[in-house]
């Protein structure tokens, strides 16, 4: 029970749903349920343990399906803003046992008002859907996906290196630019500007601030001109060149 | 009041043994000096002179007292500010929980002669937001090659990303001026070539083992063991200080800051 304790303070805490969604997604969850035909169960009855096991099973289920239901962005099919602070908390912990260091990149869609004004939302969509598919193509296996919002994703990538985490957003970056995205009858093209914050393992910084340094720096790319990334920082010595390093040893 | 931060690229290279020992050899030449201990979520300078403050910055922040309230006479004409370890919230203050600490220290401006800020190590930005704030920086490293790669990393950040002009390196745990001197030569040749900035000499303090034995007995070393090379090194630190620091004076929350929170006001104010 302590994935649905869990879940429903989520619920409360962010308020992100609509008590009629939450309604809606529970009642898709107890299609399980009813798998179980329970009227078979004669309330009197003291059940047996194969009947014990099977509710468990089934509940276990609807608890899986459940929690997918509510950390899924249903448009693209990755994991929304719900599950972003979990996934990000638990990987900086994970790293900070391993001592690792961890990136996080948050990636936002260039004028995308934009978009949805001139051509309307349902062209939106499907540029968000495209961008998310040239995302897909471009983060390694280790890293998650997550959809915080509106025209807004993040990148967990555990265990990367200051340098390696801008290169892997570079190269996603111009993948979007240089792609060309099938709408109606027509195509677009459209760009990201991306923020990136890299938690050495020697620092000390938990999810919220390091949120708040790609944030930063996304911030800046935007203002900059867009369609470009921007690195936080540099955390300490990890932004030197070869060349400095060298003369300085 | 000239206000200089004290920071270093790494931690353990002996930031808060300066402050404070540099802060009572200021005293004991009759200046006023305070000194706020602005390693807010790690504080240390009450450790170092034994004392155990009543009340501290956690309390300023949450509104109760203003920082004249927390002052500490920690040695004769030093007054301390003190901070606390162990409180999360501390550790990650806000920019605005930052400009109110500066704001109310420069309004301590006119009864000081000197405000040493005793910040922590690393490219954070509690400690970037003070480096920024203060007129002067001076950075320290020892001869360890960590040392000096991160004290250049700290020197790249503030020049090129806080707009910080004046920067004095401090060679802390030299064995003599012409170790102290190759370690400064060595940074400031990487800075010019890199960066195209040259930081300035502030000097060296000797590697000395009463230091530590100072810090067990928790009474500064310029105070128990007045003689020894380490306290020899802060007096002569002391009296360059004026000519090593320039003598200009401007408020905390001024210049970079100044704009930086008046922006943050009018973006505010626009959503």
């Amino acid at each position: 029970m302590k994935i649905f304790e869990q879940l429903l303070e989520d619920y409360v805490v962010d308020k992100d749903i609509t008590p009629q969604a939450l309604h809606d997604k529970i009642g898709a969850g107890l299609v399980y349920w009813a798998d179980l035909d329970l009227q078979s169960l004669e309330i009197d009855v003291e059940p047996t343990n194969n009947d014990r096991i099977n509710m468990t099973a089934a509940m276990q289920n609807l608890l899986t399906v459940l929690s997918q239901l509510i950390l899924e962005d249903s448009l693209t099919g990755l994991f929304n803003r719900r599950y972003f602070k979990r996934a990000l908390k638990s990987e900086m912990e994970r790293n900070v046992r391993e001592h690792r260091p961890v990136g996080l990149a948050v990636i936002d869609i260039d004028h995308f008002k934009r978009i949805n004004d001139t051509w309307g939302h349902n062209v939106g969509d499907e540029v968000l859907k495209a961008v998310t598919m040239i995302m897909n193509r471009n983060v390694r296996q280790s890293d998650t996906l997550i959809r915080i919002g509106g025209e807004e994703f993040a990148v967990v990538m555990p265990n990367i290196r200051y340098q390696a985490a801008g290169d892997a957003m570079e190269r996603l970056r111009a993948d979007i630019a240089n792609s060309i995205i099938p709408v109606d009858s027509d195509e677009l093209r459209t760009s990201v500007s991306i923020g990136i914050a890299v938690r050495e393992p020697n620092q000390i910084i938990h999810a919220d601030e390091l949120y708040k340094q790609a944030d930063q720096a996304l911030y800046q790319a935007k203002e900059t001109g867009r369609n470009k990334v921007v690195l936080y920082g540099p955390p300490a010595s990890t932004g030197l060149s070869s060349s400095e390093r060298e003369a300085l040893l | 009041m000239k206000s200089v931060a004290i920071t270093s690229g790494k931690g353990g290279v002996g930031k808060t043994n300066v402050a404070v020992n540099l802060g009572i050899s200021l005293a004991d030449l009759g200046k006023r000096v305070l000194l706020f201990d602005a390693d807010l979520g790690l504080a240390n300078v009450d450790i170092l002179f034994g004392f155990v403050a009543q009340h501290n910055v956690a309390d300023v922040l949450d509104g109760k007292l203003h920082l004249r309230d927390i002052m500490v006479e920690a040695s004769n004409g030093m007054q301390v500010l003190p901070a606390t370890s162990g409180f999360l919230q501390l550790e990650h203050p806000s920019q605005s929980e930052l400009a109110k600490l500066a704001g109310q220290m420069d309004e301590l401006s006119q009864d000081f002669d000197v405000l040493l800020l005793d910040t922590g190590a690393g490219l954070r930005d509690t400690v970037l937001f003070f480096c920024s704030a203060a007129e002067e920086v001076l950075v320290i490293t020892t001869p360890e090659p960590t040392a000096i790669t991160d004290a250049y990393a700290m020197i790249k950040v503030l020049t090129a990303d806080y707009q910080v002009e004046a920067i004095k390196l401090l060679i802390n745990e030299a064995v003599n001026d012409k170790e102290a001197r190759q370690v400064f030569d060595k940074l400031a040749n990487v800075s010019k070539a890199h960066i195209d900035f040259k930081p300035d000499y502030a000097g060296w303090i000797a590697k000395d083992a009463l230091l530590e034995t100072a810090v067990r007995r928790r009474k500064p070393v310029v105070q128990s063991y007045p003689s020894a090379p380490a306290s020899q090194s802060f007096q002569r630190l002391a009296k360059d200080f004026d000519a090593i620091f320039t003598s200009q004076s401007r408020h905390l929350i001024s210049g970079f800051w100044e704009e930086v929170l008046q922006r943050r006001k009018v973006s505010s104010n626009l959503s």
